[in-house]
Order: structure tokens, then sequence, then C-alpha cells
């Protein structure tokens, strides 16, 4: 009877040995994407995937030995399947890194959690500025509404712009925009006359554009969420008349719109941290590889942008810690991390863990092809978060 | 007063767009009793079947638009012979049910085909100008509230003059007896489905401008459409008609001099109308 249960102790020893064998090919870093696949802003998905793409056609997809994995989950569904998301990858798939974050009530969401697993979590989309104050793990690759708006509200009056109306969809980050104008405005010597608040399901922007034209400002700026909501509102913004009424518009129009918004948003206005016509090297390196993989006609945007920068910044840090890492000295290492970006030089603040970039003043012009493309008027340099600046932690 | 113009003739343009895509819904739930949510799926498809049309077949944007709406009308015939007649003696529930599984398929091979982005929908520059009528309105509006016209007047006409339209109403009024008197329903109804997703079609295309065509587009009008066919009663044409004229107008007013609650009058005007009249203005009771 002690021969057998010796017999098997000397099985079950060589079986553990075996497990704890650590000599394999290569090493495995998960980085758990959680990022609308679906739903209306299922598009985003789609140009998060573009920057990985790029970044593995650029780099490979591995550092050293170790290899970079994104598992995707679709963020569509509200906050509280993000949070069941995020849980699920990082207790099942052992994810070391989360990325993505479409709408700021989902990052909000999963703050508590990140909190105690310690997971660094990438934002490549959400705006709000708070977000990073809710978890130290948070680190933005995006931008933040304030960094545009403010920008953009400083920078008006001094270009013959005073009197404005702002337009917006009703929800936080449109709310939060509407605050970091009326901050910055009258500061630069602007009046606003007028906020008119949207419901952010809106896609007939008629009566609001009415409204907006009664009002006779100099110029509208506009925070609506990229997609269909911007070029709805800038189509109809032309189709009633208001640019021939001398009123000029300023809205994020992204290059991911601009086929769908057309000629109507000739001479429309934007403060953005992207354009595919920046002279920079990397950029123009990233332009033709993104030309040469998805067509002439597909023009790079901030989401692919931030997705193909958010991969650089993982890759980083691996390559400063190896493969095996905690929560807090991968943090560690993105504090202070920059790097000369396809957008310019960006630096995330070793404070806050927010993004410090460069915003542009752009125009749309006609693209010699056909269609309309992005003209870059003026560089602002790395731009901090005003929103944190003026609203020290307590 | 040029606010006034203004409101009325913005209100009028959208209810136009609503009124074209709700009255098929609203006869063929009259006539076939089948809840049939998946309608906005047609509607749907006449706007991409018209983009295809006038961007990859390069047909004018008037024939693009009828062509389409024709298009549609004929394929939805096969399609209710196979999806929609099994069940037609099914539960209301289960009619919900399967309409609202068909939008999901819908949205899933909208996006699998063209993608999520919304369908860039250029109208052609004669009618991208302005007119003014007392509030300066973009011609193309202007053009839906005639054809929103045009198309109640034409429907009235064929129901209330045309033996087809007789027929209609009867069936409408009372199947079994129609059938006794030796109307044939079924095709009739057939007819019907058709006819409906046509218009559904022909409001997804003329209306792509204001109301984008997506994936989603079905579950993005659903409400409004639906709220029409309510408030204006199911089965009538005039119903919806004058539901989409009172709930557009009210609406882009509201939208106009309250803007932070306007939107939501609608919905409150649906609530309250329904408590007062709950087979809406013009239904049967």
């Amino acid at each position: 009877m002690l021969g057998t249960i010796r017999r098997w102790s000397i099985v079950s020893l060589a079986m553990a040995l075996c497990g704890l064998s650590t000599a394999r090919a290569e090493d495995v870093v998960k980085v758990g994407m959680i990022m609308s696949q679906s739903g209306p802003f299922g598009i985003y998905g789609t140009y998060t995937q573009r920057g990985i793409d790029m970044f593995i056609d650029k780099f490979g997809d591995k550092v050293g030995n170790t290899k970079i994995e994104v598992v995707w989950r679709d963020e569509a569904g509200g906050p509280e399947h993000s949070k069941t998301a995020a849980q699920e990858l990082i207790v099942s798939e052992g994810v070391q890194f989360l990325a993505g974050f479409n709408l700021t009530p989902d990052a909000f969401a999963v703050a508590p959690l990140i909190n105690q697993s310690k997971t660094p979590t990438l934002l490549l989309t959400a705006a709000s500025g708070n977000i990073t104050r809710m978890s130290p793990y948070f680190a933005r690759l995006s931008f933040t509404v304030w960094q545009s708006t403010y920008t953009a509200a400083m920078w008006a009056p001094k270009h013959g712009l005073k009197t404005a109306v702002f337009a917006y969809s009703d929800f936080a980050p449109g709310v939060d925009g509407l605050n970091a104008f009326k901050a910055a405005l009258p500061k630069a010597g602007g009046d606003l006359i007028g906020a008119v608040p949207m419901p952010l399901s809106t896609t007939d922007f008629g009566a609001y554009v009415q409204k907006i034209r009664d009002m006779k400002p100099e110029f509208v700026f506009l925070y609506v969420p990229n997609g269909p909501p911007q070029v709805s509102f800038i189509k109809a913004f032309a189709s009633y008349g208001l640019p021939a009424a001398g009123i000029k518009l300023i809205a994020a129009a992204d290059e991911m719109d601009l086929p769908a918004i057309g000629d109507a948003g000739l001479g429309v206005l934007s403060v953005w941290h992207y354009s595919p016509d920046l002279p920079n090297e990397e950029n123009k390196q990233f332009v033709a590889a993104y030309h040469k993989k998805y067509g002439e006609n597909e023009m790079p945007n901030f989401q692919v942008v931030a997705s193909y920068d958010a991969m650089q910044a993982i890759a980083s840090v691996i390559q400063k810690l190896g493969p095996k890492f905690t929560g807090d000295q991968a943090i560690d290492a993105l504090k202070g991390w920059k790097i000369n970006s396809v957008r310019g030089p960006i630096e995330i603040d070793p404070v806050e863990r927010d993004i410090i970039q460069n915003q542009y003043v752009r125009v749309i012009e006609k693209s010699p092809s056909g269609g309309v493309r992005s003209h870059t008027l003026e560089t602002i340099p790395m731009v901090a978060d005003p929103w944190k600046a003026l609203n020290p932690p307590k | 007063m040029s606010i006034a113009i203004g409101i009325l003739l913005n209100g009028l343009a959208s209810a136009m767009i609503l009124y074209i895509i709700a009255v098929g819904l609203s006869v063929t739930m009259g006539i076939m009793r089948f809840i049939n949510l998946a309608h906005c799926v047609f509607a749907m498809a006449g706007g991409y079947l018209a983009a295809y049309l006038i961007q990859g077949a390069g047909i004018p944007f008037a024939f693009a638009i009828v062509l389409a709406a024709i298009l549609v009308a004929l394929l939805s015939i096969p399609i209710e012979r196979l999806l929609y007649a099994p069940l037609y003696a099914a539960s209301e529930l289960e009619q919900a049910l399967f309409s609202i599984g068909v939008m999901f398929v819908a949205v899933a091979i909208a996006r699998y085909f063209f993608g999520p982005a919304p369908l860039s929908f250029t109208v052609p520059e004669a009618l991208r100008g302005q007119i003014d009528l007392g509030s300066v309105m973009p011609a193309y509006r202007i053009l839906l509230i005639v054809v929103g016209f045009v198309v109640f007047a034409a429907l009235w006409t064929l129901v209330e003059t045309t033996s087809i339209g007789r027929k209609l109403r009867a069936t409408v009024e009372n199947r079994r007896v129609a059938e006794v008197v030796g109307i044939r329903c079924d095709r009739l109804m057939l007819l019907t489905f058709a006819l409906g997703t046509g218009l559904a079609a022909l409001g997804g295309a003329l209306g792509a401008e204001i109301m984008p065509i997506r994936p989603n587009y079905a579950f993005d009008q659903l409400n409004y459409v639906l709220i029409v066919v309510a408030v204006g009663g199911m089965g009538t044409l005039t119903g919806p008609f004058l539901a989409a004229l009172l709930l557009g107008i009210a609406d882009t007013a509201c939208k106009y001099f309250l803007p932070e609650v306007g939107a939501f009058f609608i919905f409150g005007a649906m609530v309250a109308i329904l408590l007062w009249r709950p087979q809406g203005l013009l239904g049967r009771a």
C-alpha cells in the first residue's frame, strides 16, 4: 500500500514538474481591447484594428521574444457590459493591459475594477477630462474635450470671430465642451451669445440650424460625436445657407467623416490633434503606408493614430520591463513616455497620465482628386488638458 | 413671421418623410393585422439601392429613387411569401418578435455588405440651393414637402375612387365578408404589402439626406414611424398624414423654442393623445 502511494507521489511530482517547465519558445502579453464593434459607433472598432494592423506591419507583433496579443470585446451594450467584459478579460484571459473605451461612461465603469486588479488601461477614444483622475491606472492616448474646445475658443476671437453660438449634443462630453468654451471664450475677448443643446439621437438638425441662423453669430462651435451626427449637422448647416450668410463653423470634422460630408464641408474649420497633411516624416511615411494598404481614397484618422500609438506605448513598456511586470511598474513606465508620433510630438503627463499633444487649426478644402480634405493652417504646440490645470485635485 | 414660416416648412419637410415611410406600415398593419416592426428595413433597402443606382450605375437622381422603390416593392413579394405568410396565424407577440429578428438580421447584412459608416448621399446640384419663401429653406426640403403631398393625394385617389381601393377598404373593414363577396383577399394583401414596402423604400431614399442610411437605420427610425402610426390610427391613409403633420410641426417648434426639452415633446404628445384616443386620431375604435 505504501508502495502504491509512493509510486503515485513520484508520478504526480513528475507531472507537476513538467507543468512548471518554462522552456517555452515565446512569451505572450495579452491586451484586452474593449471598443465598439457594432452599433452606431461600430466604425471606431474598424479604425482601431487598422491602427493595430499598421503597427504590426511596421514593427511586427513581437517585442524581442514577447508576442503582443490583442483580445477583442465589443464595447457596445453600455457600462455594465464593459465592466463584465473587462472582468472576464482580466480574470479569464489574463490580460496585462486594457485598452479602448469609445465612450466615457464605459471607462468610468471599469475604474473600480482596474484599481483592484492594478491593470494599466489605455484610453483610445473617450475624451472626458476627469477619467484619468478616476483611477491611477488610466493613461490616455486619445484627446480631451477641453484640449480642443478650449484651444479653439482661445483661437477664434484672435482671428475675427468674436460672437459665438455653442451647438452641442446633450450628453456629458457635450456639456463638458460647453464649460470649456465658456471658460475660454471671454478670456480671448469673445462673447457667447447662446448655447443650443441637441439630443444625442438627433438625425435631422434642420430646426436647430434654423434657430442658430436666426441668432446671427459670427461663428458656431459644434460639439457632437464624430460620425452621423457630425455629417448631418454640417450638411444641414450648408443647406440652410449659413455659410452664405457669413457664419463660420468650427467643428471636429475628422477624416472619417469627410467623404460623407463632401462639398458641404468646404470652409469648415476645426481644432484637432491630427491631420493627414502634417509634414513630419513619421506622418508622411504613415500616410503612404496607409494608402498602400487600404487604397488611395482612404485617409488615416485620429482613431487609427490613437490605436497605433497605444501599441507603441505597450511595446515600449514590454521593451523596458520584459513580459512579466506588475501594473504599478507598467503605469510608472508610461508616465512621462514621449515619442515623435505620427501626430507630432506627444507625451503622457507624468502626474495626470493624460496626453499632451499639438493642436492643429485646420480648414476643409477641395482635394485635387475630387472630394475634400483637411488643410492645416496653424499649429498650437504641446497643449496639456486645460481642465486639469483649472481644476487641481483636491 | 419668418420664424413661423421657417418652423412650418421645416416641420412639414420632416413630417412628409415620416409620412411616406409610415403610411405603408399603417396600411399593412391595418389590412394584414401583422405587426411588422421591420418595416423600416425596406426603407433602408430603398436608400442603399437608390445610392447604388445613382453612384454605381449612373442613373439620374429621380429615376434612381423611383426605380429603387419599384425594385424593393417587387423584391418584397417573395419575402412576404417566404417569411411573413407562414406567420399570419401566429400571435401578435410572435409576429413582433419575428419582425424584430428580421431587423437584427437586416442590420447584420447591411453592415456586412456596406460597412458600418453611413451612406454618403449627394443630392443633385440643381437641388442644393436655397429657396426663400419668407424663410430661407433648402430647395431639397421644399421638394420633399411637394412629394409628400403628391403621394398623399395619389394614395387617397387610389383608395377612394378606384375599384382596387374599394376592395382594399372592404378587406380592412371586414375580411371574412370581403372574401365571401368574392374579393381575392390574399392577392390584395400581397399587393398592399408590396405597395407599403415600396413606399417605405421611396421614403428611405428621398429622406437619405435627413435620415442617414446606415445599418442601424431600422432601429433609428422605428420609434418615430411607430408613433406616427399609433397616433394617426392603423389602417388609414389620412391618420398618419394628420399625425405626421401635427407631430412634425410641433416637434420642430419645440426644438426651436425650447431646445433642452424640445425633442421630448413628441413622446409626451403621443402619450397624451393615446390616453385620450387609444385607437389614434382617425383609427377605428
